[in-house]
């Protein structure tokens, strides 16, 4: 029986999100289920996402709303999975669409019966914060846009009174005895993204949450920072909604703790408590920020300097002790903490509002599923996986990504997502594109030679804009300037049911031009030019004027004056509009094959996963030997061999037919765009020309060679590599230590590499177990600045300090001392928790290295014009969001050449790098926007100014017939505009963003 | 000259003004003859939404050999008047810096523009000589980029003067002498900038204003005249200043080595003007110096390209270049100009090509070659 | 500008990142006090001159309210 081309998709947030559109990309239909009214997870709550600070909507918004406009992915929100069978390649999945009450055709989301709704129920999704309505939405922007009533409260579904919804409703939307639907669905795999709940903070009673008004959870403190929240972004006590000036947050409230049965680290809290006090002192530069904490987890990209300049720049303290005892005062309700800082006695402050840094537990209803569909889970609920693929659960075919797999930030729940959806549609590739649907648009009017006959919409969005700027003031001076047919004020001007009406009113009123003054180009600028489109338009009349970010929030205390400016900015904008000209993307076909740069651990799952898709693969490795660093990577803390597993890979590889090797290999020189490279190898000394659609950058990293601790001068001082290797090679020689010592952070967190090495705790950790299954009586001291086992890693710290292995802290300040001693070393710190000096004699010190960017990575990055971060680590796109993409499109990165990383993650991110280049060569033509350099032949005199000053090599000058001119290779154009400025005739010019709309928009700004 | 329909209707349609055109030699459908023509024929708000109209570069050949005097420069230029109230703007050069700086110029401001003056030499507010620098100093910051140094031609100027005995008028006021605004259609921008020098001028009480750009001169000698009718001062181009000086002006030659040069008439200096024998005379009497006549010279030479910093295109480099290779052709060792303007067009179109001609300005020259200490 | 006479203080240049908006601000702040010390723009008259004679004609007819 043929398989099914398409993928379902269990849990809508941020992971499930990432897969759902990795998929519906690269050629399958995507069913995304989701148990809430709405998709967007836990995410949606967020108020800003560390390291980057940027706003959690503003990045997730765009992502929805393609899902929404998405003609391969059919979103079923409130609907439950009750049963999967099956097998890999045709499951069955059965469905309860659960009854809203109300018809999803019919509801326009106009509000109007949550409006008149008489009943007020606490508001889950600002968890309890504030009240809704009884019919409802969870929030504004929600994905699909439509409203459900809450039977549990609804007076006519608890007493059978009131109705008033079903009266005010224009539509009839409303249908008290709409059952609850069962469905079947076919798909060929399936991804588990159900995600977390937080940890029960009223479980930890002695801090009172749910008792004491001013101790909140992390969660709730999110809601509270949110501008668009239940108190508008003004951080209040719950008790007497004054600000509070002293605030403290309790990390591991719910992690690693024995005692509710959740031993495992949650990974993030540490992160997000360091960017709420951030968050916190931005909004109120005189609060007081304290974070409690065991170990400070800075894992991640980022996250390091991130934490430094907590410290540094905003002066968050953090004090290493828990919070033992949180005492209200009934007179003032502020709280007063007692903790024991090292090396001091028991301190007792007073705080006016404490956060509590509450752990992730996977989703029951996940937890329930999984178990009743034979996916094992853990103790916790976590679904059990491979030790060396991440995502593959213990059912075949149905794959897991999230933080249901284990708890996970942002960055890594992204990559998995896209790592799941390779796995699944390797799986499927043979149907690759039979259950796709084509969008289907009406054919383009032509406005040529038409007067313009301009729309102008004011947002409102909620009250971001509508506090400050008089919105209703600006539609009608909007609707007083020339050309503008109609002018209106709108709630929600990027809301799916706006979108119609825009297209209805284009067809009205015979529009020509569009002009939406709302937010940031950057979130709804594609989503305007679609219903453009679909209203038979060119998407390049349409023009944002930004009245948010450029206005409304950062003129919050001058209304009159912002909407003043409000006015003045779509002045600007309806003159440009005046002048905007059709523009045609460019279409050109897809090389259909990938090259890979690198022959390690993530190179060759990348080749692998490539070929499993059905594509050819060219892999190119530097050296003469495959496998990279995981050759000598014996075993990881779970037991698995990536050295038997590489050995594996190496020989899959090696026999594909689709896939080609070249050892002693280098990238000599790089041209052309996404879809169509051409790439010039020496191989082995000889040029060979090769031509991908899309190429995948894994070079790897390597071992920091100490300088310090007299590394390279004592026979006895060795690295974590060095030492694994003995372990596994010699145990014999190695069972004879009795004394060994482990200095982490070495070349790691220091003020030039500002990084942490994310692998070195927990190598530390498993080689101390290997050490201790040898020669169980060892003694082994691990010297630390923090412990950072994070996630399930956690419980590996656990079993080292049950066998004996113990943990020594130092400060940055005081490095440990090494000397050598006889025949052995000393070696003498001073602990942080005692603030005693410890001196201790070793037979073998092992340095837990950092991890740096293979050698070479700058000159590749030349050549390939690759950009890197402060650390020499190549740089993705958006840490947060594309961790997978670099800016320039068509090419990727994974493993350690993106940072360091487990086995098991460059694994994960390789197969991710894959799912997105999958969505560039799944198509036989892609699309380039048209938005570039167009140069006037006749103006051109050829004097090469212009690509003298293109930093992206887009504009050459070329004989083309019998004369020169500049030609602009459109593939690698970005539109950026500097050869415009350097062109002396006004022969180069840039499409959509022409000298005269530019001088024309500066003109009625100064009129 | 306001053009009449009885006038253009002079026309034989002989084609002699389309086939000298340098334009017209690139572009084909630039004809003068079909634009008079239409202009017969065509409703006059068609023919001034026309973009050629900004194409023609005022050189005046067609003029000079239209068999009826039929003057197609000031025609065009008419057009274009009425062209720019209608939107009908032309492609302006290098972003419009140069437009926009005479632009700010009509209004008030105190420039301060003689600070290259006081290291070359002597000069002062007053006085009967008045020398009209011209843009020089504005084209010294904006060509930097070609390694030209326009205002080495008018320090050269004011040593030559000064070697002369005469202390000139160099005015901190002087504004753009306003031929661009005017061939470009912007008559108001050119009488803003027209009334604004006069009162300078007058202000200083010269008697002689002396012009080193043909430019300067062409605009102050005919259009001014036209403007404020007969002028209360002697208008001078600088070659004919010092060919009729020269022997009171006993020079001496400080021996540069000897030199073959050719000369390129300025449209505005020789063919509208009719002044081609003194520059010739002036290089004439520098020992050393032997002049080579290009194929086209005098009356028949070849516009430098560009007009009034609009319209540059393929065809301003063709045109260039033609005249570059014409002068590399008389096998002279520099190309002499005597207008700065066609200084920063020939040299301009030689970058990125491996022509490498020196192109220099006719009183940096002469500078190099006359004693002046 | 300083051949024309303007004061070469109305110019300013400064490269800050999207992600430095306290110092966007802080430098806007301080130019916009700058430029209330220089007092108002000396050429102002100038420019009106520049704009395309049909828009300016367009804007002159309808001066809006509250403009």
């Amino acid at each position: 029986m043929e398989k099914s081309g398409a993928v379902a998709i269990v849990g809508a947030g941020i992971a499930g999100i990432q897969a759902a559109l990795d998929i519906a990309n690269s050629g399958f239909r995507v069913y995304v289920i989701e148990e809430k009214p709405s998709v967007g997870g836990v995410m949606a709550q967020l108020d800003k996402t560390f390291p980057t600070n940027d706003c959690s909507s503003c990045m997730m918004g765009p992502k929805l709303v393609e899902m929404a406009n998405h003609p391969n992915i059919e979103i079923l929100a409130y609907t439950d999975v009750v049963d999967i069978t099956g097998s890999p390649g045709r499951f069955e999945l059965t469905l309860k669409k659960k009854a809203r009450a109300i018809d999803p055709e019919k509801c326009v989301g106009c509000g109007i019966c949550a409006a008149k709704c008489p009943t007020k129920v606490s508001d889950e999704f600002n968890i309890g914060l504030n009240q809704r309505k009884a019919v409802y939405i969870p929030y504004p922007q929600a994905v699909p846009l439509i409203y459900t009533i809450d039977k549990e409260h609804c007076r006519y579904f608890t007493k059978g009174k009131c109705r008033i919804c079903e009266k005010v409703c224009k539509n009839n939307a409303v249908v008290f005895d709409q059952p609850d639907v069962m469905e079947t669905i076919q798909a060929g795999a399936v991804i588990l993204s159900g995600g977390f709940e937080p940890f029960n903070a009223s479980l930890k009673g002695e801090y009172g949450h749910g008792r004491f008004p001013n101790v909140v959870t992390s969660l709730e403190y999110e809601r509270i920072l949110s501008a668009a929240g239940p108190y508008q972004g003004h951080i209040q006590r719950l008790s007497d909604g004054k600000k509070p000036h002293r605030i403290a947050w309790i990390q591991c409230v719910g992690s690693r703790e024995a005692h509710f049965g959740r031993p495992h680290c949650s990974s993030v809290c540490c992160m997000y408590a360091t960017k709420q006090a951030i968050i916190t002192k931005e909004h109120e530069a005189d609060i007081d920020t304290t974070v409690f904490y065991i170990d400070m987890r800075a894992h991640g990209k980022g996250f390091e300097r991130f934490y430094e300049r907590a410290k540094s720049q905003y002066g968050v303290r953090y004090i290493r002790s828990l919070v033992s005892r949180v005492v209200p005062n009934p007179e003032d309700n502020t709280l007063r903490l007692s903790y024991a800082p090292e090396g001091e006695r028991v301190r007792h402050e007073e705080f006016d509002m404490v956060v509590l840094s509450i752990g992730l537990c996977p989703n029951k209803t996940a937890v329930d599923l999984a178990k009743k569909i034979g996916v094992e889970v853990n103790e916790n609920g976590f679904c059990i996986t491979d030790p060396l693929d991440a995502v593959a659960t213990s059912r075949p075919g149905i794959y897991v990504c999230g933080a249901l797999q284990g708890p996970k930030d942002i960055p890594d729940s992204v990559q998995q997502g896209s790592g799941a959806a390779e796995k699944a549609t390797a799986l499927l590739s043979e149907v690759r594109g039979t259950m796709i649907t084509e969008r289907k648009l009406p054919a383009e009017k032509n406005v040529a030679g038409q007067a313009p006959r301009i729309g102008v919409f004011i947002c409102h969005c909620g009250i971001n804009i509508a506090s400050t700027v008089d919105v209703k003031q600006v539609a009608e001076y909007a609707a007083t300037l020339p050309n503008v047919t109609y002018a209106t004020n709108t709630m929600f001007a990027c809301s799916t049911d706006q979108q119609q009406e825009i297209k209805r009113l284009i067809h009205e009123h015979n529009l020509n031009r569009v002009v939406v003054a709302s937010c940031t180009p950057r979130t709804h600028e594609p989503l305007f030019r679609d219903t453009l489109r679909e209203a038979g338009l060119n998407p390049y009349l349409f023009e944002l004027s930004n009245i948010r970010e450029q206005d409304s929030w950062v003129h919050q205390g001058e209304p009159e004056a912002a909407t003043q400016k409000a006015k003045e900015l779509v002045r600007m904008s309806v003159s440009r509009a005046r002048l905007l000209e059709p523009i045609y993307d460019i279409s050109y076909s897809v090389k259909q094959s990938g090259l890979v740069i690198g022959g390690g651990l993530a190179g060759l799952t990348a080749a692998m996963a490539i070929a499993e898709q059905g594509y050819e693969a060219t892999l190119i490795e530097r050296t003469d030997t495959l496998g990279g660093n995981a050759l000598n990577l014996y075993y990881t803390e779970e037991g698995a061999s990536p050295a038997l597993f590489v050995q594996e890979l190496i020989h899959k590889v090696e026999s594909n037919p689709l896939i080609k090797v070249f050892r002693q290999t280098e990238i000599s020189s790089i041209s052309g765009s996404c879809g169509n490279f051409t790439v010039a190898l020496s191989v082995n000394g000889k040029e060979q020309q090769e031509n991908h659609g899309v190429i995948v950058v894994a070079t790897g990293g390597e071992e920091y060679k100490p300088e310090e601790y007299l590394y390279g001068k004592n026979p006895r001082v060795m690295t974590q590599k060095e030492f694994e290797s003995m372990l596994v090679n010699d145990p014999e020689k190695t069972k004879k230590y009795n004394r060994v010592a482990m200095i982490q952070c070495v070349g790691s967190r220091e003020p030039d590499h500002q990084y942490c090495s994310r692998v070195c705790c927990t190598s530390a950790v498993k080689n101390s177990l290997k050490l201790k299954e040898l020669n169980p009586s060892a003694q082994i001291s691990i010297l630390y600045r923090d412990i950072r086992t994070y996630g399930l890693k956690e419980t590996y710290y656990t079993q080292a300090r049950q066998q004996g292995v113990r943990f020594f802290r130092f400060e940055y300040e005081q490095k440990p001392k090494v000397s050598a001693k006889g025949d052995c070393l000393e070696i003498s710190m001073l602990d942080a928790g005692l603030q005693l000096e410890v001196n201790m004699d070793a037979d073998l010190l092992v340095l837990s290295a950092a991890i740096r960017p293979k050698a070479g990575t700058k000159d590749l990055s030349e050549i390939m014009r690759l950009p890197r971060d402060e650390d020499g680590f190549f740089m993705e796109v958006h840490p947060k969001l594309r961790p997978l993409d670099f800016a320039t499109a068509g090419l990727f990165l994974c493993g350690l050449a993106q940072g360091p990383k487990f086995a098991n993650e460059a694994i994960a991110q390789a197969r991710g790098a894959v799912s997105r280049a999958l969505t560039v060569l799944s198509q036989k033509e892609i699309v380039s926007e048209g938005v570039i350099t167009q140069v006037d032949p006749r103006l051109c005199r050829a004097c090469g100014e212009c690509e003298r000053a293109c930093p992206f090599s887009a504009i050459k000058v070329q004989t083309v017939g019998d004369r020169k001119q500049a030609v602009v290779t459109e593939g690698l154009c970005t539109g950026c505009g500097a050869c415009n400025v350097a062109c002396p005739t006004g022969a180069a010019s840039l499409a959509h963003f022409r000298d005269n709309q530019v001088h024309e928009m500066l003109q009625a700004l100064c009129a | 000259m306001q053009l009449t329909q009885h006038q253009i209707d002079y026309c034989m349609e002989c084609g002699v003004c389309t086939g000298s055109c340098p334009v017209s030699r690139n572009w084909s459908e630039f004809s003068p003859r079909q634009i008079i023509k239409r202009t017969c024929i065509e409703n006059p708000e068609e023919v001034t939404k026309r973009r050629e109209l900004w194409q023609c570069l005022s050189c005046g050949r067609c003029y000079s050999r239209c068999p009826v005097e039929i003057d197609f420069p000031e025609f065009n230029r008419q057009q274009r008047v009425a062209a720019r109230l209608q939107g009908n703007l032309p492609q302006e050069s290098h972003h419009g810096v140069m437009q926009t700086i005479s632009l700010l110029q009509t209004a008030k401001l105190t420039q301060s523009r003689t600070a290259w003056a006081r290291d070359a030499g002597k000069f002062s507010d007053k006085g009967d000589y008045f020398y009209f620098v011209g843009c020089l100093p504005y084209f010294e910051v904006t060509f930097r980029y070609l390694n030209l140094s326009p205002l080495t031609s008018a320090k050269s100027v004011l040593k030559i003067l000064n070697k002369m005995g005469i202390e000139p008028v160099i005015s901190n006021e002087e504004r753009c002498c306003g031929h661009d605004a005017l061939w470009s259609g912007d008559e108001e921008k050119f009488e803003k900038l027209a009334k604004l020098n006069m009162e300078v001028i007058a202000a200083s009480g010269a008697k002689t204003v002396i012009f080193s750009c043909p430019e300067g001169y062409f605009t102050f000698k005919n259009n001014y005249a036209k403007l404020f009718g007969n002028l209360p001062f002697e208008v001078v181009y600088l070659t004919e200043f010092l060919a009729k000086e020269w022997n009171n002006a006993n020079f001496t030659f400080s021996g540069n080595g000897s030199s073959s040069v050719t000369f390129h008439d300025p449209c505005r200096l020789g063919r509208l003007s009719g002044l081609y024998e003194s520059p010739r005379k002036l290089l004439a009497n520098l020992p050393e110096t032997k002049l080579v006549e290009m194929e086209r010279s005098l009356i028949n030479a070849q516009c430098c390209g560009t007009s009034a910093w609009m319209e540059c295109s393929s065809c301003s480099k063709s045109t260039q270049v033609e005249r570059i290779n014409e002068a590399r052709d008389t096998g002279a060792g520099t190309l002499i100009t005597a207008c700065p303007k066609c200084q920063i067009h020939l040299t301009c179109a030689q970058q990125g090509t491996d022509l490498n001609l020196p192109v220099k300005d006719i009183f940096t020259y002469l500078a190099e070659r006359i004693k002046l200490d | 500008m300083r051949l024309l006479g303007i004061d070469e203080r109305r110019l300013r240049l400064k490269w800050v990142s999207a992600s430095e908006g306290a110092l966007f601000a802080a430098e806007i702040q301080s130019y916009v006090e700058l430029l209330k010390e220089l007092g108002d723009n000396p050429l102002s008259d100038a420019h009106l001159c520049q704009m395309n004679p049909m828009m300016r004609s367009e804007m002159q007819k309808e001066e809006p309210a509250g403009a």
